[in-house]
């Protein structure tokens, strides 16, 4: 899960201004009426961090486990394409494709 | 099971015999039999027969996975009945016995027999991909067919775009057309390079595959797992080794990112915080340095055994960190108190690292930090807990939340440091409602009649509509009126009458009619007096609350009705009230202000006669009388509560648990040091009276003056322990000689509090503390009831406590 600072994209030591700034442009990509999951998200985390006191409490109390998927997804961002073995793909894509029938005639 | 066995009977018998095992599905036997019987003579029905038996054999051995079987009996059935040998069912079982060449060969055939139920093109597509590493199945196609036309373009483009032969590539996938069984594959081969210089066009090209083809669960695969975040590491574990293979390479994943995703199939959503720990830091190469310190630093709290590892990869952490995660630490694992004394371990760190620049905010850390501390003790208001907050706000003012608990904190133990408090609140706070409101009633109470007006002007003038500070305004200027009264200054008080009544709008508030007629009869205007009261007996509606209150009003003012002034009476001494009054009565107590309260006792104790004759009456109710005794207990008025409950139907209070503890309160004057043994043993077992018959209310009520009644013995006989929160009871935690040194009232308590959990507890174990204390074994046959009646018994023993009194209670129970 990403840090509210993250995920409204302000650096940790972010002011009061910057970090309202930030909310309504988040709000503005976000409206709650597209996507009312995301939209309380952003929400939370500038209710988390919105004034001094709060961030203060948010670095020192805070205790949200940190996901790994997120840890992980950082270091599994693709890189260059490495192009396969034309059998690797041959063999692929039939092993797909029978699989695919044999579950479609059943 | 034995066929049945015939020499030679008539041909219409083996039909019959025949079509018997076929309807028992018994297709082997049925097989057998006709085939017997065809040896002698042709039999066109027999050999229908036959193939019945064929085809339902074909599916019984097919659903055993028996496909090469399957396909020799379907084929036996076309054969005998020339019905179309391509059913899906006969290419499904050809497909899953790897008998691709017979499919291959008859591919005209089977193309025209499954286009009508829209098969024979994913069966020609499946044919074609199994082409592509199978010459065998080629060499069975018809020389013309589009797979043998193109499968080799196709193959070369594949071996072109591994080489990097984009050119080529390019050249070969214009040769394949649209009605190509390799088709998507083309579109494929184009995502595919597409992607190395721009994924998301790449993967825009894949998801054009369309949906029917047989490679668009593979291509939704590649779409998920190659997108710009990369793998789903959830469902990327799942796929066959050399789709990962693929993925792998299309995501250009290197040694450390493939040992990341091995390693990471290890984890489970149910992996301790250990296992997640190590994980990051054995693999902190591949999730990067900084990343792998943050998640490890972030998951202290919850490992904090991982520190020194920690530290010993990542170096040091800093002195006010690792109090921090401490902290944290002990309070993940309920060691609360533990956490306070690390947190205010860290404010002392913080201000011995303070430079002069820091003081600002390392004050609001500190004050934040103290509130924190003051949360952890549960809210918990006692001096040593609202000394966080005070110091809290001594270092910052601004918070309203501190102020409130002090507020409410102090307001039983110092009400005076809860007033400064209030008054502090209001300078930080001018328009707060809650404060103004708060501020509004001690003014009201202490008599300051100017300035509850004036916190009640405050309040009106940001919400017109509040009704509490325009009743606080009316009593306000009622209590000023009878100022007035009392020293004679009667024009004064009539105006102060006056403006009470311009306020009360919809003329709701009798005293205002009271203290007018009051005015009036002082004044020599009886007649007008009289009147103004009979108006202030109508809005009451009771008589008996109209006399309550008139005679408050009179007491309060000190007039008698002796003298030149006579006052009217709304009820005779053979008044005999209603259930309204009585409900009326009770609602009525509720609402009056503590500082009427003596006069309120003394309006009640001439009353009592009357309020009696009520509650004797038949037709008032149980719940009436509850709401009487909980009113009168509110008020405080345990005299006339005992007068109440002591006229009380013996048989209703022994069912009542309500109306029995609102006995007990009243004897014991509303304090649970003045508690009895008779008392505080007859609640005990009311309570279990209220467990057995699921009354929730008496229950919390007794509940209630327990837990007032051991916070009370724990404060004389054991040092504070206030950031305890656990409740934990050892019945064994005292031996019979420490026992024997305890006083009575101690004795009382633990015998009460094992008690309690009695209730808890379920039959055996009941039975199992009998047998620890009597040192007797019971048969397990025993009625809860007879267990619970001997373990009291035994309890009484242990506690040394007289058994006398509890004898009509086991009896009743």
């Amino acid at each position: 899960m990403k840090t509210p600072f993250e995920l409204l994209e302000v650096p940790d030591e972010a002011d009061d201004a910057a970090i309202k700034k930030a909310y309504l442009r988040k709000v503005r990509e976000n409206p709650p009426e597209r996507d009312g999951a995301a939209f309380q998200a952003i929400r939370t985390a500038y209710e988390a961090i919105q004034t001094r006191p709060d961030r203060i409490r948010y670095a020192l109390f805070n205790r949200q486990s940190p996901e790994l998927s997120s840890l992980t997804a950082q270091a599994l961002q693709p890189g260059s394409v490495q192009r396969p073995e034309a059998k690797t793909v041959t063999t692929v894509l039939a092993e797909s494709a029978l699989a695919t029938l044999l579950h479609t005639l059943k | 099971m034995k066929s049945p066995q015939s020499p030679s009977p008539p041909p219409d018998q083996h039909i019959t015999v025949a079509r018997q095992l076929l309807d028992g599905k018994r297709f082997k036997e049925a097989i057998a039999t006709c085939k017997e019987a065809l040896k002698s003579r042709p039999n066109p029905p027999l050999e229908q027969v036959l193939a019945q038996a064929y085809q339902g054999r074909a599916l019984e051995v097919a659903a055993k996975g028996m496909f090469p079987e399957a396909i020799v009996l379907w084929e036996n059935q076309a054969k005998i009945t020339g019905q179309a040998l391509w059913q899906p069912c006969y290419v499904n079982w050809l497909l899953a016995a790897g008998q691709y060449n017979k499919l291959a060969s008859q591919a005209d055939t089977l193309t025209a027999a499954l286009t009508p139920c829209g098969m024979a093109r994913p069966v020609l597509e499946t044919l074609a991909l199994l082409a592509l590493n199978d010459s065998k199945l080629l060499a069975q196609l018809p020389a013309d067919h589009p797979i043998v036309k193109h499968q080799p373009v196709l193959l070369k483009a594949l071996n072109a775009y591994t080489r990097r032969e984009d050119g080529v590539v390019e050249d070969c996938l214009q040769q394949i057309p649209s009605r190509s069984p390799y088709r998507e594959v083309r579109t494929l081969l184009k995502g595919l390079l597409t992607l190395e210089t721009d994924r998301s066009a790449g993967l825009a090209t894949l998801s054009r595959i369309a949906t029917d083809s047989v490679i668009h669960p593979l291509v939704e695969h590649l779409i998920r797992q190659t997108s710009e975040h990369g793998i789903d590491p959830r469902s990327y574990g799942q796929l066959e080794n050399k789709l990962q293979t693929l993925l792998n390479k299309l995501n250009g994943y290197g040694k450390h990112q493939l040992d990341l995703i091995r390693n990471l199939k290890k984890i489970n959503p149910d992996s301790s915080e250990r296992i997640l720990f190590e994980f990051a830091l054995n693999n902190r190469q591949a999730l990067g340095e900084e990343s792998a310190r943050r998640y490890c630093r972030a998951m202290l709290w919850a490992y904090p055994d991982g520190l020194k590892l920690y530290e010993r990869h990542f170096g040091a952490l800093p002195t006010l960190e690792k109090l921090r995660q401490k902290a944290l630490a002990l309070e993940s694992s309920l060691g609360l108190r533990d956490a306070i004394w690390v947190w205010q371990d860290y404010i002392v760190e913080l201000r011995r690292q303070q430079r002069d620049e820091d003081a600002a905010h390392n004050d609001l850390v500190e004050a934040i930090i103290q509130r924190y501390c003051f949360r952890l003790t549960g809210s918990n208001h006692s001096c040593r807990t609202l000394k966080f907050l005070i110091k809290s706000l001594e270092l910052d003012p601004l918070d309203k939340d501190s102020y409130s608990h002090l507020i409410s904190g102090l307001h039983k133990t110092d009400p005076k440091e809860s007033l400064a408090w209030l008054d502090k609140a209001l300078e930080h706070f001018p328009k707060d409602l809650d404060f103004l409101t708060q501020a509004m009633h001690a003014a009201t109470e202490r008599g300051a009649f100017k300035k509850a007006v004036g916190y009640a002007r405050a309040i009106l003038d940001i919400d017109s509509l509040n009704s509490t500070a325009r009743e606080c305004m009316i009593e306000s200027r009622l209590g000023h009126a009878r100022k007035q009264i009392q020293t004679g200054r009667l024009d004064l008080a009539q105006q102060e009458i006056a403006a009470a009544a311009d306020l009360d709008v919809h003329g709701r508030n009798s005293s205002i009619f009271y203290l007018g007629g009051i005015i009036a009869i002082l004044s020599g205007d009886a007649e007008r007096g009289n009147g103004l009261l009979q108006q202030g007996a109508s809005v009451d509606r009771s008589p008996l609350v109209a006399e309550l209150l008139f005679s408050i009003e009179r007491i309060e003012l000190g007039l008698t009705n002796r003298g030149k002034n006579k006052y009217p009476s709304f009820v005779d001494k053979k008044y005999q009230p209603d259930r309204a009054d009585l409900q009326a009565l009770a609602r009525k107590l509720a609402g009056i202000p503590k500082k009427l309260w003596p006069a309120l006792h003394k309006a009640l104790a001439t009353l009592q006669p009357v309020i009696l004759r009520g509650t004797k009456a038949k037709q008032t109710s149980e719940d009436d009388l509850i709401d009487l005794c909980q009113s009168l207990a509110a008020v405080e008025d345990y005299t006339c509560l005992r007068r109440i409950c002591k006229s009380f139907d013996y048989r209703m209070v022994m069912l009542s648990v309500t109306l029995g503890f609102y006995q007990v309160l009243a004897e014991c004057k509303g304090e649970p040091s003045r508690l009895g043994l008779a008392e505080a043993t007859r609640l005990a077992f009311l309570k279990m009276l209220a467990a057995n018959n699921n009354d929730v209310r008496g229950a919390k009520l007794i509940t209630q003056f327990m837990g007032r009644y051991y916070s009370g013995l724990s404060s004389t006989d054991e040092p504070e322990d206030e950031y305890d929160e656990s409740d934990e009871f050892d019945p064994d935690q005292f031996d019979a000689k420490q026992i024997r040194s305890f006083s009575e009232d101690k004795r009382l308590g633990l015998f009460l509090r094992e008690m309690t959990h009695i209730e808890y507890m379920s039959t055996s174990e009941i039975l199992a503390r009998l047998t620890a204390i009597s040192g007797r074994q019971f048969p397990s046959t025993m009625e809860r009831q007879d267990i619970i009646s001997e373990l009291i018994r035994n309890l009484m023993q242990k506690y040394h406590l007289d058994a006398a009194h509890l004898e009509e209670y086991i009896d009743f129970e």
